[in-house]
């Protein structure tokens, strides 16, 4: 095979994940043992596997490929171990100690034991005052005193040996010329300090979250510098041509190296994204608008919404318990997973997660010596997994492990132990009915309107239960679902948000202000594009408003018109705002009268890349002949019944098959409850039709399960 | 498990856990729709589901003292509501202080039915602190009221909306009665809260019926109290005592009004006498049962069962013996209350920490012992700050800098920073930016050095700034701030935090710009300058010009801070948590010319003030190095002496007040607060005295008190004597 070829690379913790796409829509997979000590050799092992298994040579294939979009958990990573570079903060005149104090924000603990304070990212005596002040219209109290800059940032290098430098003064949002004058200085002194300015990388109100995202990009500059400057240079070197390659970013789309390297907080936390965007890819190719994600893996839930086609977005996200500015596709997660511990609490109930068991020594029945019960032992004493058929018969499971670890909180809580498992079982489905319900109910959307698309080495067992939970009828597992989210990385598109807190009053603000603010974000999303080779021909642009009544503190995001604001539309603009927040928050909750204020304006500038195409599997629509690989009895809620299974690779489109069932694929097994559907379409997909009339009898046969 | 009935515990986990996330989503609308910034940043307010007789079956962690509000709505509900009214779509609110009985009056309460069919089966609760009601000044609190026709606008249970629709004329007199409209929208804030309680409930019962929702609500409260009730066991049978004075100065005299709280342990119960009340006051300060029961489950749930899900069964366990009508703990209909949960309220509060917390301290279980916890400020000594600004827009403004009061030490950990109060989970001060959105400017804002107790883990710190108006000519300012001349209480051998307090510089600090002004208001030669206006006022008129400088209390240290690692001390220094002088004095730690720990020199030290502390006799025995918290005190076998738990050596029989045994020292509080570099005011007429007891064998410290002049140090631990007056239930 040759020709154009796009490559996905997902840099995982145990494993380098790449993901090639031909020019027909071919697609490769293959993997590598993570390299941490230089990320590249894993990255490259893995290219050339693939190479390999496409039929032609690592060079010619890097150098015939158009895109190569990497996920990465370096910058995640950074944070999450605390690991990263000893960073400087230079901040106003009388407020050292604003990241020291950190709001005194609470972690909404009754155990005042575990009411400890975030991490500090900068040392206390890191932190320099510099003489400067704004007010809030703008103007400047007390001019930059720019000795003090150059003073301190020479103390800060030579004393302290600090290794970048944030930032951060009061209002530089609308003053940003202190900070900018502090940046020259700097550079006049160490050309080669990495330093981070509030009032580019976050220039909205708040001073805290500007703070903690410029100290935490100063923080992670070191791995991405020398992850991303590595890769953009071994992979130059082996024949991808300039500008190719991107990097997936938490809000959804990939950035350039250069972006990358200078903002590299905006990687962080991306790497559940990847899915999300494939999610948002395949819904269009099957049609569909109203996605709710559920990726299911070994630690943990996570599921999105994606709504008219497009994920929802989260901004002023949490990292570490630090409140910065950035935004992400909005992915709830939980701690349910494969792995999930199962235990007893001190009122003798039966809970499950967050504490996993990790990836070794894994689940009991893993082998590996792992003594805690998992949510994988329950499924496989429940025989949902077949022990012989786990990853596609690679790993053969310790049934008997399993049975061992689950005895004793069987013992303690007094029942079977098929009947514990199933108990377990059903709690995890209410965790994640509830992540779901979270995402869309708790957004105001129904999700009877969604259909659920899921992936992730885990979520067959589970999905069809909790769609039943929810009222959910349709549900959608890609083939190879384990490996979506490398997948995905093919589909993202270049995106580039600009925004900035505006205050526009929806019926007293200077259409002009509005508009002339709108057009100066849109020209700076563009010119960014533009710099990476997008032109109008493939870049699509929408303007977003984050609105609230005047006086709250949280807004609601609405899209603005592209065409400039007419002084007629304010009211047809406020109507508009106030559906929505009655939508969110049910009818009578508007706040009648009160002024509606534009606070934050915000572009979003998406360079489109082009995508792989789908390729069907053929099939013609009529059921296909379908042959069962055997039975195995599964015990579900209420009683053991025999289910018919399948052999996942045989099922060809056009299959279908009713519950009980399991089907057993390469890198998942599917459970087929009674009364759902499970049929293949034509791209190969397994689609559910989920039963969701009332389980009528779970409520008596439960009361008569019986614990004393 | 002592359980009897059956119940399948799968089905009882799913539906607690559905439960708590109906009451988080309710909050979460909640939070997210409302305007005050009391709600979206301090979250003082709560959201609670109660069952259809009145139990509440579930509540959102917020504010745990609202869980008693809850409970008196639904209980006034079930005794004046003819309920073959009440359809869906109903919302009632009230905030009548004696008989729907909220926190305070400021916290209204919303309360809505919710049907399983035509059936009513449960109600939907919310609660927020609205940021007027009318009265003499904004804010909810009204400091200069001398009863309660001053302090604003009181209702009566009353259906604010019919089908969905609001009821125009309580919407025309609520509108009527407060100067800030907006007040209106944090009860359509608690509507959208409710709505949310009761869709989301709704699924529920689809899922799993409502009858089995209900039985399976009665199955977890009953859980709860079994747990409840086991921990409770765990403390040793006795009656503990501790005293704490209110503080008001807001009618012209300074005054201290002393109480005491008696705690009784028998069995699986607590009684909680609090008996020994002031008599009531004509001001703010008395205190409603809501606010004291309130105070005191949070304080319960904290210290003995933060882990167990929060419903009825948590309170069963404990009974009240209320005091006489007319005192302040139990005030007449027509005595002022807006501010007795802050006042009186949380008087009590630490008075009675401080009892459990003896009898914590004795607990045969080291689970519970861990538990041992110092006080934190449990205070916000709010700013409010109304006036025209150069808009011309009437503007009011509440400094949430006030939030910044520090938690107790934990045995485990400091006390947290900026914490606010312990009940308040989800408080947070505002980005100075967002402060600077009201009509001010900031100087600056730190930590307080040595506001936070002294100890082997350093109680949490307070907040010091200072501000001044901008963009507005004249003001009014209202301000209370009631922990000024007596700090938290600090059981378990630690030292209490600083109090708060407020200073004014009229007519500002002389040429400067802003910065350099502020420098110098950092200067210790500023630290004692300037007006002290009354810790409570009223209207007070400000000028553009003036200066405010404020203080947050810190939480108390658990622990001898000669326990501590000089390590952290030195940390503490660098970060300007401590000032140097403390580093020897106090903490008994040598720092050589870098900084760096003088380990010989320290040692040394150490030993001097434990011979210090025994009046120059130096100590006979060394204590065991402390790497884990443990407590002051353990009993023998037979439970009749009390030993040194540093040293093991006897102090006292337990028959008797081992303090009477310890090694003492006094001093007038003001001297001893300067050595520990600690703000506390000083008063014109009446002199504090701070106690502290070492053990006579190792000098290690015991416990810190404070008592008023001429008191003496009371028997406050007596092991196996318990009352037998019933109680009322909460």
């Amino acid at each position: 095979m040759r020709g154009m070829y796009r490559v996905g690379v997902d840099i995982g913790g145990t494993f380098t994940d790449v993901v090639v796409a031909g020019e027909a829509g071919d697609i490769v997979r293959a993997k590598a043992l993570t390299t941490p000590d230089d990320y590249t050799e894993g990255v490259t092992a893995a290219i050339d596997s693939a190479a390999t298994e496409l039929g032609t040579t690592l060079g010619e294939l890097m150098s015939s490929c158009i895109g190569f979009v990497n996920g990465t958990t370096v910058v995640t990573n950074a944070i999450a171990q605390q690991r990263g570079r000893r960073v400087g903060l230079l901040t106003t005149r009388g407020f050292k100690q604003q990241i020291y104090i950190h709001r005194g924000i609470r972690e909404i603990q009754l155990d005042l034991q575990k009411e400890t304070r975030p991490p500090d990212i900068v040392r206390q005596r890191h932190v320099a005052e510099v003489d400067e002040r704004v007010n809030r219209q703008g103007d400047v109290l007390v001019p930059l005193g720019e000795d003090d800059v150059r003073r301190e940032v020479t103390r800060l290098v030579e004393e302290e040996g600090i290794e970048a430098l944030a930032v951060c003064f009061l209002w530089a949002f609308r003053h940003p010329e202190h900070e900018r004058r502090a940046a020259e200085i700097v550079r006049e002194l160490y050309p080669d300090l990495f330093v981070t300015l509030s009032c580019e990388i976050y220039p909205r109100i708040r001073e805290y979250e500007r703070m903690n995202t410029a100290v935490l990009n100063s923080f992670v500059s070191e791995g991405a510098e020398t992850y991303i400057g590595k890769l953009t240079d071994r992979t130059r070197d082996l024949g991808l041509a300039d500008g190719r390659i991107s990097f997936m970013q938490s809000l959804g789309g990939h950035i350039s190296s250069e972006e990358a390297m200078s903002e590299p907080i905006r990687l962080s936390h991306s790497g559940p994204v990847g899915g999300v965007v494939a999610a948002s890819h395949f819904a269009s190719v099957l049609g569909e608008e109203n996605i709710i994600t559920a990726d299911l893996g070994g630690t943990s839930f996570d599921t999105a919404l994606i709504r008219d086609g497009r994920p929802t977005h989260a901004h002023r996200m949490t990292i570490n318990r630090l409140l910065t500015g950035l935004s992400s596709v909005d992915i709830h997660a939980i701690g349910a997973g494969g792995g999930s511990i199962l235990w007893i609490d001190e009122r003798n109930l039966p809970r499950v997660g967050p504490q996993s068991a990790g990836a070794y020594p894994g689940p009991a029945c893993y082998g590996n010596g792992g003594r805690e019960p998992t949510l994988t032992d329950a499924n496989l004493l429940l025989g949902l997994i077949d022990p012989d058929k786990f990853w596609g018969g690679t790993v053969r499971l310790d049934v008997d492990a399993a049975a061992e670890a689950l005895r004793p909180v069987a013992a303690q809580l007094g029942g079977s132990l098929e009947e514990i498992a199933a108990g377990y079982h059903q709690i995890a489905v209410t965790h994640m009915s509830t992540a779901m319900a979270k995402v869309s109910l708790g957004r105001g959307y129904d999700p009877r309107d969604f259909t659920v698309i899921g992936y992730g080495g885990g979520s067959g067992l589970f999905l069809a239960e909790v769609c039943a939970e929810l009222g959910i009828t349709r549900l959608v597992m890609p083939r190879a679902a384990a490996t979506f989210s490398a997948y995905g990385l093919l589909f993202a598109d270049a995106i580039h948000a600009q925004a900035t807190t505006a205050e526009w009053g929806f019926a007293s603000g200077d259409v002009d202000d509005i508009n002339a603010l709108y057009d100066r974000l849109q020209e700076q999303a563009v010119e960014a594009l533009r710099r990476e080779g997008f032109d109008e021909s493939n870049t699509t642009v929408r303007r977003e408003a984050d609105v609230k009544f005047v006086g709250q503190s949280f807004e609601i995001s609405m899209e603005m018109p592209l065409a400039p604001i007419a002084e007629d539309e304010r009211e047809a603009l406020s109507a508009r705002f106030v559906e929505e927040y009655e939508r969110v928050y049910g009818a009578g909750a508007a706040w009648d009268g009160f002024p509606i204020v534009l606070h934050t304006a915000r572009v979003v500038a998406s360079g489109i890349t082009e995508k792989p195409p789908v390729q069907p599997r053929g099939g013609n629509g009529r059921a296909a002949a379908v042959e069962p690989s055997g039975e195995r009895t599964i015990r579900v809620r209420g009683g053991t019944v025999a289910a018919t299974t399948y052999d996942g690779p045989s099922l060809v489109p056009g299959a279908r098959i009713t519950g009980p069932a399991l089907v057993d694929d390469v890198d998942t097994t599917l459970f087929v409850p009674e009364g759902d559907r499970l049929e293949i379409d034509e791209l190969g997909n397994y689609v559910f039709t989920v039963d969701t009339a009332m389980p009528t009898a779970l409520a008596a046969t439960s009361a008569s399960g019986g614990a004393s | 498990m002592s359980t009897t009935t059956t119940y399948d515990p799968i089905l009882a986990q799913v539906i607690a856990r559905r439960l708590e996330v109906v009451c988080e989503e309710a909050a979460i609308t909640l939070n997210r729709s409302s305007g005050s910034p009391i709600v979206t940043e301090a979250n003082d307010f709560s959201t609670s589901l109660v069952s259809a007789d009145g139990d509440v079956i579930a509540f959102s962690s917020y504010l745990p003292p609202h869980f008693v509000s809850a409970m008196n709505a639904v209980r006034n509900i079930l005794d004046t509501l003819d309920l073959s009214t009440v359809e869906p779509g109903d919302h009632f609110a009230a905030n009548d202080p004696y008989t729907v009985a909220p926190l305070h009056a400021a916290d209204p309460s919303v309360i809505t039915p919710i049907f399983a069919g035509d059936e009513l089966v449960a109600w939907a609760y919310s609660s927020v602190h609205v940021l007027d009601l009318g009265g003499l000044t904004a804010g909810g609190w009204i400091p200069g009221s001398y009863d309660r026709y001053g302090e604003g606008f009181i209702f009566p249970l009353i259906k604010i909306v019919s089908h969905g629709e609001w009821d125009k004329n309580f919407v025309d007199l609520y509108l009527a009665n407060v100067r800030m409209p907006e007040s209106l929208n944090d009860l359509r804030s608690c509507v959208a809260a409710n709505n949310t309680t009761s869709s989301r409930l709704q699924e529920v019962f689809d899922r799993y019926g409502a009858d089995t929702v209900a039985e399976y609500a009665a199955i977890n409260v009953r859980l709860s109290e079994e747990h409840a009730r086991e921990r409770i066991r765990k403390l040793p049978d006795g009656t503990y005592t501790a005293t704490d004075w209110v503080e008001y100065d807001g009618h012209g005299v300074e005054a201290l009004h002393r109480l005491s709280v008696a705690l009784t342990i028998r069995g699986d119960e607590m009684l909680i006498d609090l008996t020994d009340s002031p008599p009531e006051a004509n001001c703010f300060i008395n205190a409603t049962r809501a606010a004291l029961l309130g105070w005191i489950l949070g304080d319960v749930i904290r210290t003995l069962f933060p882990d167990l899900p929060i419903n009825a069964g948590v309170h069963k366990p404990l009974r009240i013996v209320k005091s006489e009508p007319g005192t302040m703990l139990n005030p007449s209909k027509n005595a002022a209350t807006s501010c007795g949960h802050m006042e009186s309220g949380t008087k009590v509060f630490r008075a009675f920490h401080d009892a459990l917390h003896k009898a914590v301290a004795l607990s045969d279980d080291p689970e519970i012992r861990r538990r041992a916890a110092g006080l934190g400020g449990n205070v916000a000594p709010h700013n409010v700050v109304s006036g025209v600004n150069d808009a011309g827009v009437f503007e009011v403004w509440v400094s949430f800098d006030s939030l910044g009061t520090g938690l107790g030490a934990q045995s485990n950990v400091d006390g947290r920073d900026c914490g606010c109060y312990e009940d308040m989970t989800g408080a947070r001060m505002l980005d100075i930016e967002l402060e600077e959105m009201a009509s001010t400017l900031h100087f600056y804002r730190r930590l307080c050095p040595n506001s936070g107790g002294h100890g082997f883990r350093r109680g949490g710190m307070g907040i010091d700034s200072a501000w001044q108006m901008q963009g507005m000519q004249r003001a009014q300012l209202t301000m209370f701030s009631n922990v000024t001349r007596v700090p938290s209480r600090a059981p378990g051998g630690g030292y209490p935090g600083g109090g708060t307090g407020n200073r004014i510089f009229h007519g500002g600090l002389g040429a400067g710009t802003v910065t350099d002004v502020g420098a110098r208001l950092r200067e210790p030669e500023f630290e004692r300058s300037g007006d002290v206006p009354p810790s409570h006022a009223t209207n007070l008129q400000i000028d553009t010009d003036a200066i405010f400088r404020c203080y947050g209390a810190g939480g108390s240290g658990l622990g001898d801070p000669l326990f501590r690692e000089p390590w952290r001390v030195a940390e503490d220094l660098e970060n300007e948590m401590i000032t140097a002088d403390v580093v020897p004095a106090i903490y008994g730690v040598v720092l050589g010319a870098q900084g760096e720990i003088d380990e010989a020199a320290t040692v040394a030290r150490r030993h001097e003030i434990r011979t210090e502390r025994l009046g120059g006799t130096p100590p006979a025995r060394e204590p065991e190095p402390m790497t884990e918290y443990r407590s002051p005190l353990r009993l023998d076998d037979g439970h009749r002496t009390f030993l040194c738990n540093h040293c093991g050596e006897p102090i006292a029989p337990t028959s008797e007040n081992w303090k009477d045994h310890a090694s003492t020292r006094s001093w007038p509080l003001p001297e001893r607060a300067q050595d520990l570099g600690t703000k506390v005011r000083e008063m014109a007429d009446t002199v504090m005295r701070m106690w502290e007891f070492a053990c006579p064998s190792c000098g290690t410290l015991l416990e810190v008190e404070i008592y008023a002049d001429g008191e003496k140090p009371a028997r406050d631990i007596r092991l196996g004597e318990t009352s037998d007056v019933p109680g009322e239930a909460f």
